[in-house]
């Protein structure tokens, strides 16, 4: 009898692999979440493997890891499970069709990457800048932007702009505070300030289109999206900016492969 | 006065028409004897010369001597059957085409070489002697002329049988002796040319057929056909073959010059073939314009002859047409973006894309109101096949129905649409269509051990078919093309497809850079039924944008082309068509109509009404009738007379209800048939004279037809003897039997 059982085993064991064939998801992922690596002029901005002292890397790799699981659970998107950090100057740059910028006030582009970035974004890239607050990052941003494209405007997002319902439907702009004025803001019962800068307050979404009227750059400015990724397992920062953080990134994603 | 003539007194055709006769003896064979009487009597007068002095040859000198003596004094005669003056009648049967004007030799036109010929031989006078003349003129219609002043060498057509039908109906009843036809040869009207000739062969009526011209065009290029689409999109690329000919200009240089409604778009420079060899070359043409186009293709050789052959129009419909093309994607995919960016500015194709962002939501994107689509992928024929073209992204078979599956089937095999399936992870064997009714239309074989796609950069490279088909063509310049092909970035993965199925066409095959993985086949499409499948077996052409500049427009222009394809011979719901795009004046124009219902279901039972609107802009109402033949078809004729382009649409209706309405165009104008082949086909006068029992002469013997038409046989004819005894050859031949045998008996010492 066991004699029987253990050929019985065998011969299952032997036919198991022919009714199976090449598990699809082993296949490539077809979207990386791609952080991209800026030069912020403070130095050490490039020293990525041995310490995250550029601007580019605030957040990293908590939010990423903590969005990507969020795409994977609600979207179809076939994404990389795995950060993916490009410098603006490597040849990999154009197959990756989107970039995440952060703390972007802080960005800094010579002329070279500004001329490289204006050519991704024309053949069909999408670039999410986030994170940078009040004027004095706005002007800074502004100028740095104009080196990419001297002529286009940078033009506020209506809310019934397809970016807004490309997956979900976002009715109102709000804004995502980092996560210490995110923990102030729970721990006050939401009397307390989510903005970081005095001098402007208001969260907005701007954006850079072609001429077609795609859009090529999504800015959330005068919000943290990012840190709401990266603490949405903090019991003391609010779902509902973690909720709007996932909406809107999401969004800027399908709108990316879909437009 | 020939060396025929010369040695035998008479020409040939008395020889040939004319029975041999004695005056002296009651029938020729009685002088088979007077022959045994000469060879006997020669024998005779050698029979006393010693054995080893005498010859036969002696002998046969003799007995030739005594023959031809015996033949002079038996009066020998010619018997000919010859026509008694104006007692009957000859038919005089002149081509009166414009072909008549082509100057062979660079000098006078066939038909001032015709008539400086009836001058010379005074060909009529003679003519008159002897016959009672009847003289026509004829080219596409034959008509009878008091004289040859009357030709005027205009017809655009030749049709022989126009004459013969005429001879048949006029001289039917009157003692025609013959038929003189003078013509070049080139008949290009005739349809019942035998019948016609057969109704005067019966009446043994002989035909003498004159070729006038020469059998070889020595200078001359000539377009020979045009191939292109009858309907186009606007802002499209016609792609036209214009065939063209040559005589006398083998490899050398001409230009091509098209016209767009007498607008010079475009000019080309071709080779021309060697002497009446075809050459083909292919154009481009930006449909640029709305509407009924006319676009002329010019051949232009220094020293060209026969200019009235350089030039044939073609008339293309461009239409501003807006087709709905459907794309279903199962997940966000860079292909998918970047395919609806390519063509998200052409104005013609209306992409609506249907995309599965998360298994339980679907992004809509080109839809005409919120409630298109807002149920899925259609579930109803009609809803499915308002739809000209259908593409399948990376999504797997199971999502479909059955129902729906076979309605996709129906798509393109019933509805006549255009289906493409994209490469991806849940495309082909990956989606599991293996065993599915999509696996009949699709052009390749899909392999079930090979599911996932294989992740590999490979080169696109185009196959033999493909470097020649307009899908694939990136610049008209085929050189360049390929480069351009070579140089674009590699693909980054492929569905493992089997081979192509046969009648499959393959345009492209990739070189992955692990040769272990073969040349898979990358693009393919057949026809399958009313419709095409096309199979693109790669989802990374997104590749080639990203990583060529961005003012590239190499991926724009492939995908632009193969949505068009897609949608460009899709048909509607009601469909008019002519059986040509160009007619001539007076010829029967057929126009059908294709009727059914929005689920592409036959409709033998509409109400056909059509509107012709001539060029003058005058409408005229013509109603179709089913064919009872074919399911669906209703058919009209027309007859046209004024050149121009005709304007047609066509309404059918079912009870109150409007099933669709259909548009098309024609052209009516004079093509240049008469130069086109234009060289003498003296085979064809050839063959009708020996069947007729007459005879052909070149122009050049035109003088002898007053003579030799005589010699018919028939109820007014009598006999007329030839006199021989007095022929030169015999009396030659006298001369020379006497000197041989004296030279020979000199020889032996007998004279």
């Amino acid at each position: 009898m066991i004699r029987r059982a253990a050929l019985l085993l065998c011969f299952i064991l032997v036919l198991m692999p022919l009714g199976f064939t090449e598990d699809p998801d082993t296949q490539p992922a077809e979207f990386n979440f791609v952080r991209l690596q800026y030069n912020s002029g403070r130095g050490m901005d490039d020293f990525y493997g041995f310490g995250r002292f550029g601007s580019w890397a605030t957040d990293a790799w908590e939010a990423d890891y903590k969005y990507m699981w969020g795409i994977d659970r609600m979207t179809n998107v076939r994404q990389s499970k795995d950060p993916h950090p490009v410098p603006i100057m490597s040849p990999d740059l154009f197959k990756y069709p989107y970039i995440y910028a952060v703390e972007v006030g802080h960005m800094y582009l010579s002329e070279q990457e500004a001329e490289r970035l204006r050519e991704y974004l024309l053949r069909g890239g999408f670039w999410h800048c986030d994170d940078f607050w009040g004027l004095g990052e706005l002007r800074s941003f502004i100028s740095q932007m104009k080196k990419v494209f001297p002529d286009r405007p940078i033009e506020e997002l209506a809310p019934d702009h397809p970016i807004f319902h490309a997956f979900f439907d976002i009715d109102k702009v709000i804004q995502v505070p980092n996560i210490s004025l995110g923990r102030a803001y729970t721990q006050s019962g939401g009397r307390t300030r989510t903005f970081e800068r005095g001098d402007d307050t208001e969260p907005r979404v701007f954006g850079i289109s072609d001429d077609n009227g795609r859009l090529m750059v999504l800015i959330t400015y005068n919000s943290d999206l990012g840190d709401a990724w990266e603490w949405m397992d903090d019991p003391d920062y609010p779902a509902v900016f973690t909720g709007y953080a996932y909406r809107l990134g999401m969004n800027s994603i399908i709108y990316a492969m879909t437009h | 006065m020939s060396v025929f003539e010369f040695l035998f007194k008479y020409k040939p055709i008395v020889y040939s028409k004319g029975h041999l006769g004695f005056q002296l003896l009651s029938s020729p064979w009685f002088f088979l004897a007077f022959i045994a009487v000469a060879v006997a009597a020669a024998i005779y007068a050698y029979r006393s010369i010693a054995r080893e002095k005498r010859s036969p040859l002696m002998i046969a000198l003799r007995a030739t001597t005594f023959a031809v003596l015996l033949f002079i004094f038996l009066r020998p005669v010619l018997n000919l059957k010859t026509v008694l003056p104006q007692e009957t009648y000859l038919a005089v049967v002149i081509d009166n085409s414009e072909s008549m004007n082509i100057r062979d030799e660079g000098k006078e036109t066939r038909a001032e070489l015709l008539q400086k010929q009836f001058q010379e031989t005074n060909f009529f006078k003679k003519l008159s002697d002897k016959f009672r003349l009847k003289i026509y003129r004829f080219d596409k219609e034959a008509e009878r002329i008091d004289d040859v002043g009357r030709m005027t060498y205009a017809g655009k057509r030749t049709r022989i049988e126009s004459a013969t039908d005429l001879l048949s109906q006029e001289l039917a009843s009157v003692p025609l002796s013959g038929v003189v036809l003078i013509t070049d040869g080139v008949d290009n009207a005739s349809q019942q040319w035998n019948e016609s000739l057969g109704r005067l062969e019966t009446r043994h009526i002989p035909f003498y057929t004159v070729g006038v011209g020469s059998d070889r065009i020595t200078q001359d290029a000539e377009i020979v056909k045009i191939s292109a689409p009858r309907d186009m999109l606007k802002e499209s690329t016609a792609v036209v073959d214009v065939a063209f000919r040559s005589h006398g200009f083998a490899g050398r240089k001409a230009t091509l010059q098209v016209r767009e409604n007498d607008t010079l778009i475009k000019t080309e420079e071709v080779t021309l073939p060697a002497d009446g060899e075809v050459s083909e070359k292919t154009i481009d043409l930006p449909t640029k314009n709305e509407g009924s186009r006319i676009f002329s293709f010019t051949i232009q050789a220094p020293g060209d002859r026969i200019e009235q052959n350089n030039t044939l129009d073609s008339l293309i419909q461009i239409k501003n047409d807006h087709p709905q093309v459907l794309y279903i994607e199962g997940e966000p995919r860079w292909e998918f973006k970047f395919l609806r960016r390519a063509v998200q500015d052409d104005p013609n194709i209306r992409l609506v894309t249907f995309l599965r962002s998360s298994p339980n939501k679907f992004y809509r994107q080109g839809i005409d109101n919120e409630q298109m689509l807002a149920e899925g992928f259609p579930k109803k024929r009609e809803e499915l096949f308002a739809y000209k073209g259908l593409i399948f992204g990376s999504i797997e078979s199971t999502f479909f129905t059955q129902e729906q599956l076979k309605n996709v089937v129906d798509f393109v095999s019933t509805r006549g649409g255009g289906f493409m399936m994209l490469g991806g992870r849940n495309s082909f064997a990956g989606g599991r269509y293996q065993n599915t009714p999509v696996a009949d239309i699709l052009p390749i074989q899909m392999s079930a051990e090979a599911r996932a796609p294989i992740i590999d950069r490979l080169k696109m490279m185009l196959t033999d078919y493909g470097r020649s088909h307009p899908l694939m063509k990136l610049t008209p310049d085929a050189a360049a093309n390929t480069k351009m092909w070579n140089d674009l970035p590699p693909l980054t993965d492929f569905n493992k497809t089997l081979e192509a199925k046969a009648g499959s066409i393959v345009l492209a095959k990739g070189t992955p850079e692990d040769r272990g993985n073969g040349d898979p086949v990358l693009l393919a499409y057949q026809r399958y039924g009313r419709g095409r499948a096309m199979a693109f077996a790669s989802g990374s052409s997104w590749q080639w944008q990203m990583g060529m500049n961005h003012e590239d427009q190499t991926y724009e222009l492939f995908w632009k082309q193969v949505f068009r394809w897609l949608v460009s011979s899709s048909p509607d719901p009601v469909m008019v068509t002519t059986d040509k795009d160009s007619y001539l004046p007076g010829e029967t124009v057929n126009l059908n109509t294709e009727v059914s219902d929005k689920a592409f279901n036959h409709m033998n039972n509409a109400r056909v009404i059509g509107k012709i609107t001539d060029p003058a802009g005058n409408t005229e109402t013509v109603t179709f009738d089913w064919t009872g033949t074919e399911d669906a078809t209703y058919h009209s004729e027309l007859n046209t007379t004024t050149p121009g382009t005709y304007q047609v649409e066509v309404e059918a209706t079912q009870g109150n209800e409007t099933l669709g309405i259909s548009k098309t165009a024609f052209q009516v104008k004079d093509r240049p048939v008469e130069f086109s082949k234009a060289e003498l086909d003296a085979r064809l006068l050839e063959n009708i004279a020996s069947q007729t029992g007459g005879r052909y002469y070149p122009l050049s013997r035109l003088g002898d037809i007053p003579e030799e038409a005589q010699y018919v046989e028939g109820t007014s004819s009598f006999i007329e003897q030839k006199e021989l005894w007095d022929v030169p050859f015999l009396f030659m031949l006298l001369c020379i039997t006497l000197s041989g045998e004296w030279f020979w008996r000199k020889k032996k010492g007998l004279a």
